[in-house]
């Protein structure tokens, strides 16, 4: 049994339409907003293994929900 | 009353070295008119908002209003009430720290300046986090002073509280109808053995000094051998007795998954996630002083889910509204900030630039899904929490209303009540 998110309460969708091809070493972000981002560090069945580049915390992000960043440019805006 | 803030946090960090400017950090100064805007938007008549202290205040008596004059002429165009904070964490270079004796009078003086250039604003928080910005700058060793000792710590705290109280007797003066909406920290320390009971206990009782002090509630024997060892004298203690202004206060308190703790035999405290949450310690908040209850402060940072945010917001909401419905007098929520805030995931006590992505929007002030779910939220129960008694409502004036006559009637009313409490000599300086 999971827990459920009240964003179904407020018709929030997390999930991209499209999802992309995401692969480990990929920098990405799991909303549309800018931060918090993430670099991939494994992809398996649904899921990727995520870190944090802020904080360095680890955990698991649905793959659905991942939208590549523009490496390059982050650096460069940084 | 439905509110978000801006944050305006401004401690010293690094042995005065930095100035943090959380009002910088976010953007505020060059997007002001579009954080108002953004307010608005999500339906909120309230602000939680304050002039920067540290350039507004130049020297004693002496001030720069430039920026209070645009932002709060905005706000009153488009009838946003604020809620005044001003004083978050931090005093400007020429008063130091919070060890500083003066800084009660300056800060007071202050306030009744802010006041007479300001008439129509009714609602003030002087002083935010008054038991935070003592034990941050003055026991943890963060911020201002960084000082961390007991000793250090009940001198920031009698400076503070002291201010706060001050800064309402000013600001009533000028507004007798003006109410005070506390913002501090509620806290709850648990006991991680038998051995940790006592300095549990302790712990327990010295979370509720900023407000025994500012409302004039006597503390226990144990607290009262604490502030007298630490360097507060009778006649410092006898003046919050002799000065409190509760019936002018709403006490507005602030929940993070920072605020319950464990604490070990040696007394060591340690965050222990959330235990208790925010309706069982307001509970206790509300039994020591019964006052209406405003929720002032809560957010969590948005992660790789997506939803944290969302559903952090729906859970401290059913907790506000369990609060209310076991009778507690509920008058507001707050979700803090409105935008994104920078490095408070260390406490400000660097300067990284990392992004605390717990704002309503990001910093390009593109909106958050626990914006969107916020907006939602008002639409959905904004009517709720106000008809819990009609009879029961708080005098909000807003600005809009401040020249009609029967706001004029109603602050005759207040000056003349306020008149009878000083002639009482419940308020009497020592």
């Amino acid at each position: 049994m999971t827990l459920s998110s009240y964003s179904d309460v407020f018709d929030i969708r997390h999930d991209l339409e499209h999802p992309q091809d995401i692969r480990a070493g990929d920098l990405v972000r799991t909303g549309a907003n800018h931060f918090p981002h993430f670099e991939v560090l494994a992809v398996h069945g649904d899921k990727a293994w995520v870190r944090n580049v802020q904080n360095g915390a680890d955990s698991l992000a649905l793959l659905v929900r991942c939208r590549k960043l523009d490496r390059p440019a982050l650096m460069a805006a940084e | 009353m439905f509110a978000t803030g801006i944050e305006n946090s401004i401690p010293k960090i690094q042995n005065g070295r930095i100035r943090v400017d959380q009002m910088e950090s976010c953007g505020h100064y060059r997007h002001w008119r579009r954080d108002f805007d953004l307010v608005t938007e999500l339906g909120l008549s309230y602000l939680r908002y304050g002039p920067p202290l540290h350039t507004t205040l130049l020297g004693p008596d002496k001030h720069d209003w430039a920026f209070a004059d645009e932002t709060f002429g905005e706000l009153f165009d488009r009838d946003i009430v604020p809620i005044v904070d001003l004083c978050h964490f931090g005093v400007p270079d020429w008063i130091g720290d919070f060890q500083n004796p003066d800084f009660p009078d300056l800060f007071a003086r202050y306030a009744g300046a802010f006041a007479r250039r300001f008439p129509w604003v009714q609602l003030y928080t002087p002083v935010n986090e008054m038991f935070i910005c003592a034990q941050f700058s003055a026991k943890y060793g963060w911020w201002n002073e960084q000082g961390t000792t007991d000793r250090t710590f009940v001198t920031a705290l009698k400076h503070i509280v002291k201010a706060n109280v001050l800064a309402m007797q000013e600001i009533l003066q000028v507004r007798p109808d003006a109410i005070f909406i506390q913002s501090e920290s509620s806290e709850y320390f648990h006991a991680e053995n038998p051995a940790a009971i006592k300095p549990a206990e302790i712990e327990n009782a010295k979370r509720f000094l900023s407000l025994d002090l500012n409302y004039g509630h006597r503390v226990d024997s144990e607290m009262y051998e604490y502030l007298m060892d630490n360097g507060m004298t009778p006649d410092e203690y006898r003046f919050f007795l002799g000065n409190s202004l509760r019936h002018h206060c709403i006490l507005g308190n602030d929940y993070y998954w920072t605020n319950e703790h464990r604490v070990s035999a040696e007394g060591l405290t340690r965050a222990s996630g959330e235990i208790f949450g925010y309706s069982e310690i307001t509970r206790q908040y509300y039994a020591r002083y019964r006052l209406p209850v405003m929720h002032t402060e809560t957010n969590i940072a948005e992660g790789p889910n997506g939803d944290e945010a969302v559903n952090w917001l729906w859970k401290e909401w059913a907790n506000v509204l369990r609060v209310r419905n076991d009778g507690v007098p509920t008058v507001g929520f707050t979700w803090y900030s409105l935008t994104d805030q920078v490095d408070w995931d260390v406490g400000l006590r660097e300067q990284n630039n990392r992004v605390h992505p717990v704002g309503l929007y990001d910093l390009n002030r593109e909106i958050r899904p626990v914006g969107k779910s916020y907006r939602q939220l008002i639409r959905d129960w904004g009517a709720v929490l106000p008809t819990q008694s009609i009879c029961l409502t708080v005098p909000v004036v807003p600005p809009s209303e401040y020249g009609e006559r029967a706001a004029a009637r109603h602050r005759k009313d207040a000056r003349h009540l306020r008149a009878v409490e000083m002639a009482t000599g419940d308020t009497q300086q020592s």
